[in-house]
């Protein structure tokens, strides 16, 4: 409650109107130590207890004042004692005196046990704000964990995409470095070539054979020649002239453009060579041609 | 309270002799005081014989009780007048419990000094309490009717402040503002007297 709302009660209990919810109040507003307060409280009393005085005086009976001095000659006031020099128990301790040790006592019981109390609220305090680090704290690790995981997860799929990267970098450099050495090939003066012709049943098949015999590179283009069944191969034959047909490798054309681009195996001996041709085998080649020869060309 | 200093002074010394045993003491402050605790007993009271009853316990109580004055918190009057007050109101309110309640009438009734001093009665020991009471005459006078009903309702008839608007019929808020309102009042004119 403001000061202004317990003022307005100061002043009701200064002229001895307060009820005792009022009394409450003022008593608990004071306890806090409002100086403003306990000052008006003073000067509100001081004021109303002037009001007496507003009233005219009377005279009491004579006899109220002899009643008076006969009682107190044989009733003793509570602090004469100390002060009564005819009192036969000159190391009685005063009354006052008597109390202290009871007044100390009860202070320091009071004392430590508003210690006690307040190292219990202290201690449940702490355990309270224990409690909520601890709480905290699960949080905190559960949320590491869970972070954790996801960027294991974040690393795998990146180590994934690295080397899936990887391989088409590989795949890229090997492209290029047959791109490279078909060049120097092609650019080459020591660059021979030949043309291929298609027979029944691919009259309309053809190709054409590039080699660098001081590169020991060779090179088929074979056009017109449909895609095969994974049951199948075409396979080079490189044929000498005594006739021995020797396998050079084997390849399939793109589905689309019914084309490839075949790297044959370099004969031991170019000069004993003296026709290229192609045909259809089993998947997985034959040592020796058991199809008939789709497609030719003269190379001596 | 604004007594003269040094009549303040005397009092604080006949407390002091007072709580030393000191019967003469007891005797001066009684001549000095006795009239107008006796205004303040039968005011509240309203009963002579009572209130000289009272008087003759609350003397007997300040001679048995010294070590209870604080001269830290009140002048000696105001320690009189607040514990005669108190032990009057307390056996006005005994009486009431006893009788049944006040009628709303007791409190309308113009309770001034006239109708409790008793005829041929004069006020003995004025020198005291009379300077200041021509003071706190004039402040009361500075006060309107209902100002100085309210606070006669509450210090001499001990109503709380809701029995003050039931007697009155004043709402309750209003008696709380004429309270502060009369306390403060009074309160300026006593310091500018002062």
């Amino acid at each position: 409650m403001h000061c202004d709302e317990v003022q307005e009660l100061i002043y009701l209990e200064a002229a001895g109107a307060a009820d005792i919810a009022a009394r409450s109040v003022i008593r608990d507003h004071l306890a806090k130590g409002c100086i403003t307060c306990q000052a008006t409280l003073a000067e509100a009393t001081s004021a109303a207890a002037q009001i007496p005085l507003n009233l005219s005086p009377c005279s009491p009976s004579e006899s109220v004042k002899k009643e008076l001095m006969r009682r107190i000659k044989t009733a003793t006031p509570f602090t004469q004692s100390t002060r009564t020099p005819a009192t036969p128990e000159p190391k009685r301790m005063p009354r006052k005196l008597l109390l202290w040790p009871l007044v100390i006592s009860t202070s320091l019981a009071a004392a430590m046990f508003l210690v006690a109390i307040l190292s219990l609220q202290a201690n449940e305090n702490l355990r309270h704000e224990h409690l909520k680090d601890m709480t905290a704290l699960a949080s905190l690790q559960k949320s590491f964990l869970r972070d954790t995981a996801r960027l294991n997860r974040l690393s795998n799929q990146m180590h994934d995409a690295v080397a899936m990267e990887k391989r088409k970098i590989s795949s890229l450099e090997t492209k290029l470095a047959a791109a490279e050495s078909l060049k120097a090939m092609i650019g080459s003066p020591a660059l021979e070539m030949a043309s291929l012709h298609g027979s029944s049943p691919m009259r309309t098949a053809w190709g054409r054979v590039m080699w660098n015999d001081k590169m020991k590179m060779w090179k088929l283009c074979v056009f017109n020649m449909p895609h095969l069944p994974k049951s199948k191969t075409y396979e080079v034959w490189m044929i000498t002239t005594g006739g021995k047909k020797m396998p050079a490798g084997l390849f399939n054309t793109d589905y689309k453009t019914q084309s490839a681009l075949v790297t044959p195996a370099v004969p031991p001996n170019k000069h004993e060579m003296a026709e290229i041709a192609v045909t259809i085998e089993p998947a997985g080649g034959s040592p020796q041609p058991t199809g008939a020869i789709l497609l030719a060309g003269h190379i001596g | 309270m604004t007594l003269p200093k040094e009549d303040q002074h005397n009092d604080y010394e006949l407390m002091a002799a007072l709580a030393g045993g000191d019967h003469d003491a007891l005797s001066v402050l009684y001549d000095k005081y006795a009239g107008v605790m006796l205004a303040l007993c039968r005011r509240i009271l309203r009963d002579a014989t009572e209130a000289e009853q009272l008087l003759l316990d609350v003397f007997t109580e300040v001679w048995q009780r010294a070590d209870r004055y604080d001269e830290t918190r009140a002048t000696p009057l105001t320690y009189l007048l607040t514990l005669c007050r108190s032990r009057a109101i307390d056996r006005c309110r005994s009486r009431r419990s006893k009788h049944g309640k006040w009628a709303v009438n007791d409190f309308t009734t113009d309770n001034t000094m006239e109708s409790v001093v008793a005829p041929g009665q004069q006020p003995a020991e004025a020198v005291s309490t009379g300077e200041q009471g021509r003071l706190i005459r004039r402040a009361m006078e500075t006060l309107t009717d209902i100002q100085r009903k309210v606070l006669e309702l509450a210090y001499f008839d001990g109503l709380s402040q809701s029995e003050i608007a039931e007697a009155t019929g004043i709402p309750l808020g209003t008696v709380k503002s004429h309270v502060r309102m009369a306390l403060i009042q009074l309160r300026q004119k006593l310091r500018n007297e002062d």
